[in-house]
């Protein structure tokens, strides 16, 4: 017993020694670290999470939790620096005295920082290639759409709003005249980006892929940062410096190219550039059609950019185009068969240079030249025509806070065109030895540009709410105009998945110069005016599903009319009323790719027209299916069906002889009132993407256009007594063959 | 009748024990084997040594020769194919990669086909699809859209695995950003691999550890590039306290940053 005693005494003495050894070890860990905590948020309160935390110059810190709360501990003693980061904010950094202390609790704010130039507000119908810019149209897209030659005008064409009008490149955005489009490269305007430009359109574009950064698209309802267009915005940014030496050469029975990125000092200074030499011959050799070339098509391209980043944010970019192309094609009239001889020179070269000053105002400014030279000879017309423009483009944007930014800036630009040669005075007359109206003109237009715009989040408080409001202001100097745009953009988001928007503008546009021609033109012409009214609903799974719907209403006002007397007024109108609808993502059996649908019906009373009817552009149904299909790692199958309702035109009903011009005189129904046939196209691509060998890519694909051989139509050509209408297809949209390669090194 | 009765019980009963017995000692055995697998692999991976990789292997197709259904073993497997192919990667190995990439996917479509872990053989596979894109770059035309189709099944079958966003973290900090590629999107995989190891990992198959050291070393590497050197080494360093013979980051990534900042 005694014994029993004496142990439970040395237990309990054990007992208490440990007892006394946690505290004391406690106590130690209370002394010896400190513990840090807290919340994280953005200027409005929102807790951000993934927020990394820590302690300057050692491993102890933490990342903040989906609440924006955070916890760690520290043995670290005396003054400290604990820095907050993440990406898109500004790096908190605050000193800390730790001496003493075994809680802190902060409660951290993060600011975003200026750097990120996101679109806070994307308006309706906005597409581009950053999620942050619209519905994503990403360079795979563009590369790998079958019969789009990689080229970003052909690929564009098969999103909804934009309609198949005929095979060229250009965008025929909701019922709207190519000119209605602006394409702006690096904020510099270029009003004539495509090669092979004839009355049927430029067939691709001239800017290659290869040296595209983003790109940002708008059918309709853009910010008040675009002026001078009435229906469309396609801007590009070329690339930056480029991190790695790469060289890749093409060869296809169309084109060979070389292309290059070429760092010279690592994230100092850098240059890329693609040249291009186009030559169908080939094409038409294997697929027929020779016949009609007296020339075949041929162009040369180069593309290029010499990029400098003299800061952290600052960076100067000169970016240039260099193309010229040439083309002999046979055409058929009711009074003359001749050739059409086109050939066209463009130069363009932009200083850009882009910075943050004062800490929080991103700050761009663009200074352009463009040269395009154009002769068309086909019988009597010879016409040569130089277009220059010089530009100087001035951006900001401001953020207040992350739900408040401003953009600002203005433009001011020159515009010369000259004239030069003859043009058929009768449109029925094209002979060599017809009558004809000799030009020789130069038009200028000076026009000067301001615009303001506030995009905000959570509107007033109202959570998921935004709001884009602008006002432009367009001064032509010569000729004189003025008018002020406003624009605005209202949303809701939904859920974290589906939104709602309204877009609503007013914007102008100066009619083609040639129009102002004192000649056959009125010099006197006022602006064209639309009013765009948008309601879109988008629905955005993830990153690579997204589902849009659209419907608008366009208004045309003042649109150039046919004038007996002083040539043209502006008492022309018309409207454009559609649907748009499109399905970007995964089907089933691991296809993936787009199904696009647009509906429009649009009328104008315009130019030559007799009556207010269909317009020329009005194409009621454009559906586009794109899929991909992937054999196996190294295999892509591609479908590319295009179906459209033919578009109108005006039909010649009887005609008459004329013994003054010794040839028939049509006479025409009415304007629009006949249609062509409906367009259909199907396209295959089978592609290989492998390696030639280590480190090296290699593509070789082979393509089928048009692989049924469907007819399509794009005028009418005619007997000469006009008994006897004979088809006109495009002589790119026959079934055709072809096949190339691309290496990558 | 009774005895025979007896005896014959009294031997099946002593059979069934003795093949308890057996099954016990080869469950113990695939144990030890899963065990020993899971080790020489994260040390393969800390220590950068392709031997304890190769005996990662050896241990893991022990017990798939013995039990073909073992499905610890086959993501084990994977799991060495895939780094196999990551190592082949770093030394302009074709051959070695050739020798894995085929048996790897096989490996995976069994495993995703058992269906019960559906995130980490979906992640892994997805892994797998991104060493092919880094060896052959032009395959991310036919692979990137599989990628995060798989990534985003991975997810919804598991959003507590944090391979999934280790895999699309690095995907992200891959691609050029024409193709889809952001460092901010990167970061935030990163760093959302990083929590999940510290909170309340989901999965009985991921090395939780090695996950951690991994994402760490990544979300350092995203910093790195756009020239955050605060963040990238803070991530650095927390890598080395928890492992501090983690190679990769001890004489490769740590010291590019120290040499970058003295510039």
């Amino acid at each position: 017993m005694r014994k029993l005693v004496y142990m439970l005494a040395r237990l309990s003495k054990i007992i208490f020694i440990i007892s006394f050894m946690g505290i004391l070890s406690n106590n130690c860990f209370a002394q010896s670290k400190t513990m840090i905590k807290g919340m994280v948020h953005d200027e409005n309160n929102k807790p951000l999470p993934f927020v990394n935390l820590f302690i300057q110059n050692s491993s102890d810190g933490t990342t903040s939790g989906d609440d924006g709360s955070f916890k760690f501990f520290t043995s670290t003693q005396g003054k400290i620096n604990l820095i907050a980061s993440m990406v898109g904010y500004k790096k908190f950094i605050q000193e800390i005295d730790l001496t003493k202390k075994s809680n802190i609790n902060l409660d951290i704010k993060l600011v975003e920082s200026s750097v990120t130039m996101k679109e806070m507000v994307v308006s309706a119908s906005s597409y581009g290639t950053d999620k942050d810019k619209g519905l994503i149209i990403s360079s795979l897209d563009i590369l790998t759409t079958p019969g789009g030659a990689a080229d970003i005008f052909q690929a564009l064409k098969t999103m909804p709003g934009l309609t198949q009008v005929s095979e060229s490149a250009e965008l025929y955005v909701r019922g709207g005249d190519p000119i209605e489009t602006i394409t702006i490269i690096d904020q510099a305007p270029v009003y004539h980006p495509f090669t092979f430009e004839s009355s049927y359109g430029g067939i691709f574009s001239n800017l290659n892929t290869s040296v595209v950064k983003s790109l940002f698209f708008s059918s309709g309802g853009f910010s008040a940062k675009y002026g001078n267009a009435l229906s469309g915005v396609l801007e590009v940014e070329t690339k930056n410096l480029p991190q790695q030496v790469r060289w890749n050469v093409g060869l296809s029975l169309a084109n060979g190219s070389i292309a290059a990125d070429l760092p010279i000092v690592e994230n100092r200074l850098g240059l890329y550039f693609d040249i291009r030499q186009d030559f169908t011959k080939p094409i038409f050799w294997l697929n027929g059609g020779m016949d009609r070339m007296v020339d075949a098509p041929n162009s040369e391209n180069g593309t290029g950019g010499f990029v400098y980043s003299y800061s952290q944010n600052g960076r100067l970019k000169i970016f240039t185009i260099l193309a010229q192309d040439k083309e002999g094609v046979e055409v058929q009239n009711a009074e003359y068969n001749g050739t059409f001889n086109g050939s066209s020179k463009n130069f363009f070269v932009n200083i850009q240079n882009s910075d943050i000053i004062f800490n929080t105002l991103v700050m761009k400014n663009s200074l352009s030249f463009n040269r395009y030279n154009t002769i068309w000879q086909l019988g009597v017309l010879d016409l040569n025509t130089t277009d220059r423009i010089f530009s100087f483009r001035n951006d900001f944007e401001f953020m207040i806070n992350n739900n408040l930014k401003i953009l600002s800036g203005f433009e001011l630009e020159n515009r010369y065109i000259d004239y030069e040669g003859n043009i058929p005075l009768l449109n029925y007359d094209i002979r060599p030895d017809a009558g004809a109206k000799y030009l020789n003109s130069e038009l200028k237009s000076s026009r000067a540009g301001v615009y303001s715009e506030l995009q905000s989040l959570n509107v007033l408080g109202f959570e998921g709410t935004l709001l884009s409001a602008g006002v432009r202001y367009d001064k032509f100097i010569k000729p004189s105009r003025n008018w002020v745009d406003p624009r605005l953009c209202l949303g809701y988001n939904i859920n974290e998945n589906s939104k709602i928007r309204f877009s609503w503008g007013i914007f102008h546009q100066l009619p083609d110069l040639a129009l102002f021609r004192p000649e056959d033109g009125n010099p006197n012409l006022q602006a064209m005016k639309t009013i765009h009214y948008i309601m879109s609903y988008e629905y955005l799974l993830n990153e690579q599903n997204s589902f849009r719907l659209e419907a608008y209403h366009k208004k045309y006002y003042n649109l150039p009319l046919d004038d007996p007397v002083i040539n043209y007024n502006n008492s022309g109108f018309g409207f454009a009323d559609g649907l748009d609808v499109i399905y970007k993502g995964d089907f089933p059996f691991g296809i993936t790719g787009w199904v696009s649908y647009g509906y429009i019906n649009t009328k104008r009373f315009w130019m030559d027209f007799d009556h207010y009817t269909y317009s020329s552009f009005d194409v009621p149904n454009n559906l586009s299916i794109i899929t991909k299909y992937n054999l196996n790692v190294n295999f892509q199958l591609g479908l590319n069906i295009k179906y459209a309702t033919g578009k109108p035109y005006t039909p010649v009903i009887s005609s008459e002889y004329s013994n003054q011009l010794d040839i028939y005189v049509p006479n025409y129904s009415f304007t629009n009132s006949g249609r062509f046939p409906d367009y259909k196209r199907i396209d295959l691509r089978i592609t290989y993407f492998g390696q030639m060998f280590t480190g090296n890519s290699l593509i070789v694909y082979m393509e089928g256009l048009n692989i049924f051989n469907f007819e399509n139509i794009f005028g009418y050509s005619y007997t000469p007594d006009y008994s006897k209408q004979e088809k006109i297809e495009s002589y790119f949209g026959r079934r055709m063959l072809v096949f190339g390669l691309n290496i990558g090194i | 009748m009774n005895s025979v009765l007896f005896r014959s019980s009294i031997l099946v009963l002593t059979l069934m024990f003795v093949l308890s017995q057996n099954e016990y000692s080869q469950k113990e055995n695939f144990n030890d084997l899963l065990n020993s697998g899971k080790t020489f692999t994260y040390k393969a991976l800390v220590l950068h040594d392709k031997d304890m990789l190769l005996e990662a292997l050896n241990q893991y197709g022990k017990i798939l020769k013995a039990d073909t259904s073992n499905l610890e073993a086959l993501y084990g497997l994977i799991f060495v194919e895939y780094r196999f192919l990551e190592l082949s990667l770093q030394k302009g190995n074709d051959s070695l990669f050739n020798q894995y990439y085929q048996s790897s996917l096989v490996n995976a479509a069994k495993l995703i086909s058992a269906n019960k872990y559906l995130s980490e053989g979906k992640s892994l596979l997805a892994g797998i699809y991104m060493m092919k894109i880094a060896s052959s770059p032009m395959s991310a035309v036919t692979l990137s859209s599989k990628i995060n189709r798989l990534l985003n099944d991975a997810e919804e079958a598991n959003p507590k695995n944090p391979t999934t966003f280790i895999v699309r973290g690095e995907m992200k900090y891959n691609t050029p950003k024409l193709f889809g590629g952001s460092i901010e999107d990167a970061v935030n995989n990163f760093n959302k691999a990083v929590l999940i190891c510290e909170q309340n990992p989901d999965s009985t198959l991921v090395d939780t550890e090695w996950a951690y050291l991994e994402s760490l070393a990544w979300l350092g590497q995203a910093y790195a590039r756009i020239d955050n050197y605060d963040a990238a080494k803070f991530a650095y360093q927390k890598a080395l306290s928890i492992q501090a013979d983690f190679s990769w980051v001890k004489y490769i990534l740590l010291p590019k940053i120290e040499k970058k900042e003295q510039n």
